[in-house]
């Protein structure tokens, strides 16, 4: 359905040969008088146009339907005149969800169609997690003089669903006596050829190497390397010294771990293992692994809830102080044996290193998870650059394998990045 | 007006193409119309003014310092191509509104073009006022030096002290006194004056050097001579004591009235006084401007840098000769730098410019708040208007018709255009691709104005010399018949298109 405007753009010539024939007149002026004659004919003009009331197919397309987060994605839009006239100017505007960005070029559009002639203009978005519904494209045509304009909308459902999937998390071998997807260096259960090994008495028949006893009347066993599930907690960094940012208009260092610890938890959770939360700072906030929808909501609600500062301190001549021991001692209470811990934290300084070398000391396998919030944009965040990679280094060489992610990049493309490293 | 929120950042200003257009039809309209009246070099310059104008008031309205101060300068530039294209005027008023309209229709269009002239009004009445205060000065001052204004006080000035001199040798005397008094006063000032305009300099190491205090009273014995001096028979004592001194008396009365030794302190004393000066100077424009100038004192540069650049041309001797032989006999311009120089004549021009200039922004203002002027009105209608009185004024001046024509045509095409190209990127953003769907626009635009041009051509040229011969009260009742005509037919057609909305 169109909505048709008309306006009395050319009225303006009337205006014109009403003012210029009566000074004409006025100033006994014929040539004044007779250039009325132009003002006339554009009022004629304005009258002879006709609206025009066209009606047009939209169809959208997007180059990947499901890309991953941080993906960019084309968006190829086809606009149809299905009318039999001509329609010398259409302008689109395609409707943009509202929380995805345009990174190039522009879902604004003009353009002259014949009748049944089409135009196709396309432009990147940048694609953000969560299901996006694009909303319907809006049309303005006008005649040629510009004095009527129909407005419509036409509907072109298409969805852009992007994953928040974090792939496969490297995890530390650490784990406990329960079936779940973390491969071990133990033969059992599984799904992946481990060894081979004399034959028991006790072995089950289905595990029998019986080409292998064709070929030499040996008997063998085979061996599957064991995956079990993991004692998991994660411990995000929410120090004060986190809150920093790349940019002024991006999120801070905390914002980032405890975005990719909800994710890390609820990947986790879905492989079978039991994931607990800590949060490393000015916070006692606490929960020990479990299993479960519910386990799941409360660790979401603790991620959500404010991280303002209740842990414990101590006092030194009235100053409020934090004493760096008290929150590994208060961390290892709490981790129960045989749990790995998954350290999510920018590593703002050196106590990140020297916390998760105390835990790793204590027992606890640490793999660490860093937010690259530095950049190369001027030299004093080049210099913090260079700072950041010394004490990631620091991390490493206290034994703890590092996942640096940078906010540009998903996740799990940190993550396979991180496990090819490490596979080498 | 389509609403939509998008995530990126739209530049909704008007579309490129369209606005150039409009600058384009505007200028080559005006140009026809300029050379076809008899004016081509001042329709030259007065659209290179107009042009200039319109950079020049896109740039102060930058935020940075630099572009201020480049607009600024630009506008002084716009306005001596404006003062120029008015100074060559030969002829009538009507022609100096002809080149006025031909410089306005340039500004505003080509200001209209490159942003939205509202954002602009501000900074360009700032440019203006410090700009028009600077070339006030200017103006001052080098009317102060074609009138020999400084020479002539200092001669006078020189005269009446060595009349003083010869009266009585204790006017000599006094002057003496005064002389090494301020000598010795100057002195230290000068030297601390130097030592705080020497960054490295310490104005404690100066200190000896001069005199700092003078006691009061050798003021009052200063003053007592003074009063002695100006009364008949005051300096009688002191002439009998030089009287009885002899030879000596005799020598000491030609020293004290000599011209050369009095020149030769005053000349010590001028060289001291420039120091503090300076440093007086300096010291008030860091208590007003602090240590950096304000954004604002850019917009005066234009001014300043005209002010001194014609104070320094007009000051070559012989320069005001050369511009009234380069200017003719017979023009405006030779009888203005004949009647009050080259200098004060060019900067007066530009101050005058300057406030019109003003005025015109005051009404630019107050156009767009009249009732019947739309809201969403751009600049190009200002353009576009300053076309029409220029169509018209060049229809008095005795244009050609067809020149006439096709200028009301450019301005409706103006107009349009702009208005146009105002809309379009209010919708579409200046990202998408727009160039093609304004070509068409803008080609039909143009075709419906030739065509205009065109009849209204045939009709002066077959109908006009019928149309003698017919008794004036029959034309004027037949024209108010037309005119009443033209109204009800609009008003109809008005009407009749109320009920084609909706579909």
């Amino acid at each position: 359905m169109n909505e048709v405007i008309l306006n009395d753009r050319w009225q303006v010539g009337l205006l014109v040969a009403l003012v210029a024939g009566a000074l004409g007149i006025v100033g006994n002026n014929t040539v004044l008088f007779m250039a009325a004659v132009v003002g006339l004919t554009y009022a004629a003009y304005g009258f002879a146009t006709s609206p025009n009331d066209p009606s047009f197919a939209v169809s959208r397309t997007l180059s990947d339907d499901t890309p991953t987060a941080g993906q960019d994605v084309e968006v190829t839009v086809t606009v149809r005149n299905a009318s039999h006239s001509l329609v010398p100017d259409v302008r689109v505007v395609d409707g943009v969800p509202d929380r995805i960005g345009v990174v190039e070029g522009s879902p604004r559009h003009a353009a002259t169609l014949q009748a049944g002639e089409s135009t196709t203009y396309s432009y990147v978005v940048r694609a953000r997690r969560g299901r996006h519904e694009f909303d319907d494209a809006t049309l303005v045509a006008r005649n040629v003089s510009g004095d009527a304009e129909a407005r419509s909308t036409a509907a072109a459902e298409t969805t852009l669903s992007v994953s928040a999937d974090v792939g496969n998390v490297p995890l530390a071998q650490q784990t406990i006596p329960q079936t779940g997807m973390v491969p071990t260096d133990v033969g059992g259960e599984g799904v992946e050829f481990y060894q081979s090994r004399d034959y028991h008495h006790s072995d089950p028949m289905n595990r029998v190497d019986w080409k292998r006893y064709a070929r030499t009347r040996e008997l063998t066993t085979v061996e599957f390397r064991e995956e079990r599930a993991a004692n998991v907690v994660v411990v995000v960094d929410v120090r004060d010294e986190c809150r920093v940012a790349r940019r002024e208009d991006e999120p801070d260092a905390v914002t980032l771990s405890k975005f990719a610890a909800a994710r890390l938890v609820s990947h986790l959770l879905d492989e079978g293992n039991q994931v607990g939360l800590a949060f490393y700072g000015y916070d006692s906030e606490y929960v020990p692994p479990g299993v479960g929808d519910g386990h799941a909501v409360r660790i979401r609600n603790a991620l959500d809830a404010s991280t303002e500062s209740s842990f414990p301190v101590v006092t030194d001549g009235g100053f409020r102080t934090y004493d760096d021991d008290r929150r590994v001692d208060w961390l290892r209470r709490r981790l129960p044996d045989g749990a790995q811990v998954m350290f999510v934290s920018a590593v703002p300084d050196d106590e990140p290193a020297e916390t998760a070398r105390r835990l790793q000391a204590s027992g606890h396998q640490v793999r660490m998870l860093a937010p690259d919030v530095t950049s190369t944009e001027t030299p004093g965040s080049t210099v913090d650059r260079i700072q950041w990679l010394e004490r990631i280094g620091k991390v490493r060489e206290a034994g703890v394998k590092v996942v640096a992610w940078s906010p540009d990049e998903p996740l799990r493309s940190a993550f396979d990045r991180a496990r090819r490293r490490w596979s080498k | 007006m389509v609403e939509v929120t998008d995530a990126y950042t739209f530049d909704g200003s008007r579309t490129a193409f369209g606005s150039k257009t409009a600058v384009v039809i505007a200028a080559v309209a005006a140009t026809l119309l300029g050379v076809s009246a008899g004016y081509a070099l001042q329709t030259l310059l007065g659209v290179v003014g107009g042009v200039a104008f319109g950079y020049a008031a896109r740039d102060v309205a930058q935020e940075e310092l630099r572009a201020r101060i480049r607009g600024s300068s630009l506008l002084m530039v716009a306005s001596v191509f404006v003062v120029a294209a008015l100074a060559l005027e030969k002829a009538n008023a009507v022609d100096a509104v002809l080149v006025g309209a031909i410089a306005a229709t340039m500004g505003v269009t080509t200001l209209a073009a490159l942003m939205d002239p509202d954002e602009a009004v501000r900074p360009v009445f700032s440019a203006l006022s410090r700009s028009f205060l600077a070339t006030i000065a200017g103006t001052l001052l080098a009317g102060a030096l074609y009138a020999n204004l400084f020479s002539n006080l200092a001669l006078g000035s020189w005269t009446l002290f060595a009349l003083v001199l010869a009266s009585t040798p204790m006017a000599g005397f006094v002057a003496l006194q005064f002389e090494f008094v301020l000598i010795g006063l100057l002195a230290g000032r000068a030297g601390r004056a130097a030592a705080t305009l020497e960054p490295s300099g310490n104005p404690e190491d100066v200190d000896v050097v001069g005199v700092r205090d003078v006691p009061a009273g050798l003021w009052v014995l200063l003053g007592i001579q003074v009063v002695l001096l100006a009364f008949p028979g005051g300096s009688g004592p002191f002439e009998y004591l030089l009287a009885v001194a002899g030879p000596a008396g005799a020598i000491a009365a030609a020293v004290l009235s000599n011209l050369y030794v009095h020149a030769a302190l005053l000349v010590v004393l001028a060289v001291l006084v420039v120091l503090p000066v300076v440093a007086a100077v300096r010291r008030s424009a860091v208590a007003v401007f602090g240590n950096r100038a304000p954004k604002t004192l850019a917009f005066a540069t234009g001014g300043v840098a005209l002010s001194v650049v014609v104070v320094l041309v007009s000051s070559i001797p012989g320069f005001d000769g050369f511009v009234t032989w380069l200017a003719g006999s017979d023009s405006a311009v030779t009888a203005v730098v004949d009647l009050y120089g080259f200098g004060p004549g060019v900067l007066g021009g530009v101050s005058g410019v300057l406030v019109v200039m003003g005025i015109g922004l005051f009404f630019y203002m107050a156009a767009f708040a009249l009732p019947f002027v739309p809201e969403h009105a751009s600049g190009f209608v200002f353009g576009a208007a300053m076309l029409f009185v220029a169509a018209v004024a060049g229809a008095f001046a005795g244009a050609p018709a067809p020149a006439v024509f096709v200028t009301m045509a450019a301005a409706i095409a103006v107009w349009d255009v702009g208005e146009y190209a105002v809309e379009f990127g209010a919708e579409v953003g200046r990202a998408a691709s727009t160039r093609s769907v304004e070509a068409v626009h803008v080609i039909a635009t143009v075709a419906v104005g030739l065509a205009a041009v065109l009849v209204a051509s045939l009709a002066t040229h077959f109908f006009v010399p019928l149309m003698t011969a017919v008794p004036q009260d029959r034309a004027m009742t037949a024209l108010a018949l037309l005119t009443v005509a033209l109204v009800g037919f609009a008003y109809l057609a008005d009407t009749g298109s109320d009920g084609a909305d909706g579909s």
